[in-house]
């Protein structure tokens, strides 16, 4: 909102003489914007050249780590993703489509009817239930994993998708999130104005309630989604077999496979180009998440 | 607002207390190894590979050598009665931290697992042993087909148990770049005197790179370069399983320690970490004369660092020696073990023995997998001797390494490497990098090691 104000005072003022001290706000704007841009995609700069490189180029090409080497290789490691270890790296990028479409989704839903239910209904030990999800948000999931891992184990579940998908559908931030947004957004009201008109509890969901959540729903989608692309720590311990792993786990244990000592094979350029194209789902689905996502949480502050 | 809190902090309580118990269930799951039979257990077993005969039992495998899909297609194409199913259960400490894992819920572990030397103290420790003795399983009978130095890495000093079937090992050796001898014109130097020499030579001559890389991360090198004058730092045996030997304090450890610092102060040698990108490139570049490294090295950087196999410089030579009487020494290997967890022990003993137990997948191990073999027969064999490297400018390395190999005779670690591991490194960066004193550094780490052993319920016994 400022600077909106100082844009119009800039007009304004622009057209008495010598008082261009007022447009240095936006100089200093632009300046720690392009910094920023600059911070953020340096790596994505990096790892854009260094995908085109092959593996004597990474270590020993001309025209340093921020330039194309003079062999340019990217459709060659493309095609080596294809082959080696006979294409399990596209088996890896379905893998994580799944965990993050299916997981996502189940996320998703979970939280929007237990948000839903902690803002708009009232029953015994509510708040004891929400403290508890509350305590789930104060615990990093990391610390959760190895006992994750034992409960899989006792129900023979480890190496199979449950064992990621499962722990995936519990997102205690998208829980709260949607409790928030249930009882600031969401007026009891209009709920009340659904029952009486005769409106099932069901129908009051899914035909009122749910169109004003959108905005909410959406947010909680993409946190989970990209919450579950970037899933390492839990899929690297409760899965062993590499057809079953996420694009993280597969490219974590290509580069292990690289570094460490004894007869290594390297695969440096497959691991460049392989993140490369990791990246890429995660990039579509901001720009097209993106606009539902701060077009409706805007909405919605308007609003309330 | 303090009720509120307070039920927060009852909540969070009531998890940290079930996650301590969800944590300490699994620990009690086993005492010793004992012999299962079950053959059907892993019918449903996912694997990697495909499985040739599906009636036939299956024994699952956790491996990460290199080209190993192809030793374990080997297997089932020429086994009917029993097929292997493999799966990468990671690399080195990944796979470590697996197994303990699996160990804690008792049950997800493989039959058989793969095990650097080194790795292998901390499963067979104390009372509870998590691999199986394979001297119940008639290992015994084949002692002869491996060298000494790989069969003492997996006995422990114990003449009837054998806790793995050894597979691969890293003879230590020297990488040099031959270029910048030939043309600086200096010799290459077989003792550490002459290496020391060489390196003023070649910087009095105009060379502007570093003689060599101190490694500060590494761990099993110094290891190496100490048994190279004789000092052993530790001592484990699994038939007394709960003593440990630490002794950094000894006049072998200190000569190694202060001729590397010296070197390190006349600015002949370079201190950056081995598992560095940067020091790959530094490599590439032709800014390391020299590479005082296992043999294996040659997959890890020499692949790596150059575009062809034709532009890289590099021979292997032997390692400097301190005098004639220097042992030829090893850094690094690995081998099967059974697990305690195996569905059918025997089968699974059986297997371990037989998946580089022939000419095929030996062969295959160096040329797919470029491991460095410690069957004797293979290390003995025209071929493997006459075999030329295109990365070593078509030189026959074996030559020089498979004797180193045959000499070696075997190291010992502890059951907590890995906590070892770290305070080398940090005692040893300080003295080399920052020249702290010798003396000091090595008692201090010494006592360190030796309390922290004391701390984990071992008795702490003499090196020698």
């Amino acid at each position: 909102m400022d600077w909106v104000i100082d844009m119009s005072a800039i007009e304004h003022s622009g057209k008495h003489a010598g008082s261009h001290i007022r447009g240095n706000p936006r100089v200093f704007t632009y300046v720690v914007l392009i910094v920023c841009c600059c911070y953020f995609l340096l790596p994505v700069w990096w790892l854009v050249v260094a995908s085109t490189k092959t593996n004597g180029g990474l270590f020993n090409g001309s025209h340093g780590s921020m330039w194309f080497d003079s062999t340019m290789a990217f459709w060659d490691n493309i095609k080596q993703l294809g082959t080696y270890q006979d294409g399990v790296y596209w088996r890896w990028i379905a893998n994580s489509l799944l965990y993050a479409l299916v997981g996502g989704f189940g996320a998703t839903t979970v939280s929007v009817m237990a948000g839903y239910g902690f803002a708009k209904y009232r029953f015994r030990g509510k708040k004891t239930y929400f403290n508890i999800i509350l305590g789930a948000l104060m615990i990093p999931a990391t610390a959760l994993v190895i006992p994750t891992f034992l409960l899989m184990s006792d129900i023979n579940m480890t190496d199979t998708y449950w064992a990621v998908l499962l722990p995936l559908m519990l997102n205690p931030f998208g829980v709260y999130l949607m409790r928030i947004y249930c009882s600031e957004s969401l007026p009891d009201e209009m709920i009340e104005a659904a029952r009486v008109d005769g409106s099932g509890e069901f129908r009051t969901f899914f035909q009122v309630s749910l169109p004003i959540m959108t905005p909410a729903i959406t947010t909680v989608f993409l946190l989970s989604i990209v919450g579950a692309w970037n899933n390492f720590f839990l899929p690297s311990v409760v899965l062993t077999n590499p057809n079953l792993f996420p694009i993280t786990v597969g490219l974590s244990q290509w580069q292990t496979r690289s570094t460490a000592g004894s007869a290594s094979e390297q695969i440096w350029n497959l691991l460049t180009s392989g993140s490369l194209i990791s990246v890429i789902p995660m990039v579509l689905a901001f720009i097209f998440l993106q606009r539902y996502w701060v077009g409706g949480l805007a909405a919605g502050s308007v609003k309330a | 607002m303090m009720l509120k809190s307070k039920k927060i902090f009852a909540v969070l309580a009531a998890v940290a207390a079930s996650l301590s118990l969800a944590a300490c269930g699994g620990s009690n799951a086993s005492d010793t190894a004992t012999a299962n039979s079950d053959k059907h257990a892993n019918d449903n077993a996912s694997c990697t590979n495909k499985v040739v005969h599906a009636d036939a039992q299956k024994v699952t495998v956790w491996a990460w050598y290199p080209g190993f899909e192809k030793i374990v297609d080997h297997f089932n194409n020429s086994h009917s009665d029993v097929q292997v199913c493999w799966n990468n259960g990671g690399q080195g400490g990944a796979e470590y931290t697996r197994f303990q894992n699996t160990i804690k819920a008792g049950k997800g572990a493989p039959d058989i697992i793969q095990l650097e030397y080194e790795a292998m103290p901390q499963f067979i420790a104390g009372q509870q042993k998590y691999l199986v003795d394979l001297g119940k399983y008639g290992m015994n009978s084949y002692k002869a087909d491996y060298t000494d130095g790989a069969w003492n890495s997996v006995t422990f000093g114990s003449s009837s148990s054998v806790y793995a079937v050894p597979v691969d090992a890293g003879p230590f050796v020297m990488y040099v770049n031959q270029e910048v001898f030939d043309k600086y014109q200096v010799k290459v130097p077989t003792t550490w005197a002459e290496f020391e020499q060489a390196g003023k030579d070649l910087q009095a001559k105009g060379y502007t790179g570093k003689l060599t890389n101190w490694q500060t991360d590494g761990t099993a090198v110094n290891i190496a370069l100490f048994a190279q004058k004789g000092a052993q730092v530790y001592k484990y045996s699994a038939s007394d399983p709960t003593k440990v030997g630490i002794d950094f304090d000894q006049q072998g450890v200190k000569d190694v320690l202060s001729y590397w610092q010296k070197l390190s102060k006349e600015g002949l040698i370079d201190t950056a970490d081995q598992s560095s990108t940067d020091t790959m490139k530094k490599f590439g570049a032709g800014d390391y004369a020299t590479y005082v490294q296992a043999s294996w090295f040659m997959g890890y950087y020499v692949k790596g660092a150059y575009k062809t196999a034709a532009d890289s410089p590099f021979k292997i030579y032997e390692a400097p020696k301190w005098d004639d009487s220097t042992p030829d020494v090893n850094q690094g290997g690995s081998a099967f073990a059974v697990t305690y967890q195996a569905k059918d022990t025997k089968a699974a003993a059986e297997v371990a023995r037989e998946l580089y137990g022939d000419d095929y997948a030996q062969k295959s191990g160096v040329s797919d997998g470029g491991l460095f073999p410690t069957w004797k027969k293979l290390l003995s064999s025209t071929e493997f001797i006459n075999q030329t490297y295109p990365y070593l400018g078509d030189q026959k390395a074996n030559e020089v390494i498979a004797p180193v190999a045959k000499g070696w005779a075997g190291d010992q670690f502890l059951p907590f490497q890995t906590y070892a591991y770290d305070a080398q490194q940090k005692s040893f960066a300080s003295i080399v990098k920052s020249g702290t004193s010798v003396d000091s550094g090595v008692s201090k780490l010494t006592s360190t090691l030796q309390d922290y052993a004391k701390q984990q319920g071992f008795t702490v016994e003499s090196v020698k």
